[in-house]
């Protein structure tokens, strides 16, 4: 065990102890099953099911869905590379499977995980698939057998899933941008180790660790913490990857991905859905142009509005919270225990403040050589976002 | 016909232990190959272990390098010292 509670030690620690790691994660896919499957068995007694399939949904929904966002927002992506029952099933998977090698072209698409997460999220929200037992099964359970089949096809004990094609992963690798713990790597040390190495480094999802500078699909799972003297778990700043991205880091499809699908889509999905799926798109696409028209003026050019995109990352990141609380609320609600409309507003605020602040700060930092008037016109934008976060419609009857 | 790793490489580590010429060296951005020393395996197994072993689909026929088997062969012995 660590001496001192060092991210560097932690990493150590997650990298030595895989037998226990993997009685964890093998002992969520069994609740994950349990959840998935017993609220769903035919025959089953009414007051075993029902409580069972609270249960599940309370877990998933209340509880994991939540939680989740808010740990991949400030420390990374350690869901998926220590509990995420689909990334050990993938790898499970892949340990047994054909072992072949990952499709240059179709699998690599770098949009193809966010995409999926778009359709699936649009499916969810307007089918009200995550509010039933079987809803749950048919896309959680699809995903899950997806990646199971992705493992069983791709790589050799390695998450092709995870790196290629999970959709959450496509959300949380944005999320994870954010985040406060990294893995650094000294490429001065790792060049001038011993060669060959005594090992291939050991990354799940196929990371160029040599090379890695952001949390990007970093399943944070350790196994990689001090390979050539070279690799180490670390903090840094909050949103720090954010304000120093390289101009090969700026992409248009996932600045477009946070704009119209982080911000515009999650925003329809939450708060439009009573309305059917045309609402949740009019919402999207309404508020997702607006945000994507504030960026422009707040720069002045494309190039600069794509890279001021990536800070909207903490904003539409605790929007997401906001909304995933709110189902938790909502669930509250419907077992007796309400909150007020006063309440659910202090929530919001509360939340919101956050996610806007630090998305100010981080903005701000990119906007530093830009007129005062552009970063004031960032500032009205990021506020005109938090309020209609704040005033989006209240989810919980009278 | 020698081999090349192109920019799909995930400096894994894994081909460099593998090349039974000692062809396989870290660059400055990714593992290069050295033309002179790649035999494509001929003479040692039967089919390139680069390729055999690297877990994305990164190592190519190298355009620049084309050579038949005998050349190759005869680059294994030059290599090896061995008939």
């Amino acid at each position: 065990m660590p001496t001192a509670l060092t991210p560097k030690a932690w990493g150590g620690v997650l990298r030595d102890h895989r037998g226990a790691i993997a009685v964890v994660q093998w002992a969520f896919v069994l609740l994950y099953l349990v959840l998935l499957i017993v609220p769903v068995l035919p025959g089953l007694a009414p007051e075993i099911a029902r409580p069972v399939g609270l249960a599940a949904e309370v877990l998933f929904w209340g509880v994991w869905w939540p939680g989740v966002i808010l740990s991949m927002l400030l420390f990374g992506q350690f869901w998926c590379g220590l509990f995420c029952p689909d990334g050990t099933l993938t790898e499970f998977a892949s340990r047994h499977g054909r072992g072949a090698k990952i499709p240059a072209a179709w699998l690599r698409l770098p949009a193809l995980p966010i995409a999926l997460f778009a359709a699936t999220s649009l499916i969810e929200y307007s089918l009200g698939t995550h509010v039933s037992a079987h809803g749950t099964l048919a896309v959680t359970g699809s995903t899950s057998l997806l990646a199971l089949a992705c493992g069983a096809l791709f790589g050799r004990g390695k998450r092709v899933w995870c790196r290629y094609a999970c959709p959450v992963g496509g959300v949380f690798s944005l999320l994870a941008r954010c985040a406060v713990l990294h893995y650094r790597v000294d490429r001065a040390a790792w060049d001038a180790a011993s060669r060959p190495a005594p090992k291939p480094v050991d990354c799940p999802p196929l990371l160029d660790i040599r090379r890695l500078t952001s949390n990007e699909k970093c399943n944070m799972c350790g196994r990689c913490s001090g390979h050539r003297n070279a690799v180490e778990l670390a903090w840094r700043p909050p949103g720090e990857e954010l304000m120093r991205l390289r101009d090969d880091e700026v992409r248009r499809w996932e600045a477009a991905a946070i704009v119209f699908v982080l911000i515009g889509l999650l925003y329809g999905c939450s708060y439009w859905k009573e309305h059917g799926p045309a609402a949740i798109l009019l919402a999207a696409l309404g508020l997702g142009t607006t945000t994507a028209l504030f960026l422009v003026a707040a720069t002045g050019d494309r190039d600069g509005a794509l890279r001021l995109a990536y800070t909207l990352i903490p904003l539409g990141g605790f929007g997401l919270f906001l909304g995933a609380l709110e189902h938790a609320l909502h669930l509250l609600h419907e077992a007796g225990c309400s909150i007020t409309a006063t309440g659910l507003y202090v929530l919001r605020v509360a939340v919101l403040a956050v996610g806007t602040t630090w998305s100010g700060w981080a903005g701000l930092t990119v906007l530093a050589q830009v007129p005062v008037w552009r970063r004031v016109v960032h500032a009205s934008g990021l506020s005109c976002l938090a309020v209609a976060y704040t005033l989006a419609p209240n989810p919980f009857p009278a | 016909m020698a081999l090349l790793i192109n920019n799909l490489c995930i400096n894994c580590d894994v081909c460099e232990s593998e090349c039974p010429n000692e062809a396989i060296s870290m660059g400055p951005e990714i593992f290069v190959i050295d033309p002179a020393r790649c035999t494509e395996c001929v003479g040692h197994y039967d089919e390139p272990q680069c390729i055999v072993t690297c877990p994305v689909e990164c190592i190519i026929v190298d355009p620049e390098h084309v050579e038949d088997h005998d050349t190759l062969l005869a680059k294994y012995r030059a290599l090896t010292g061995r008939a």
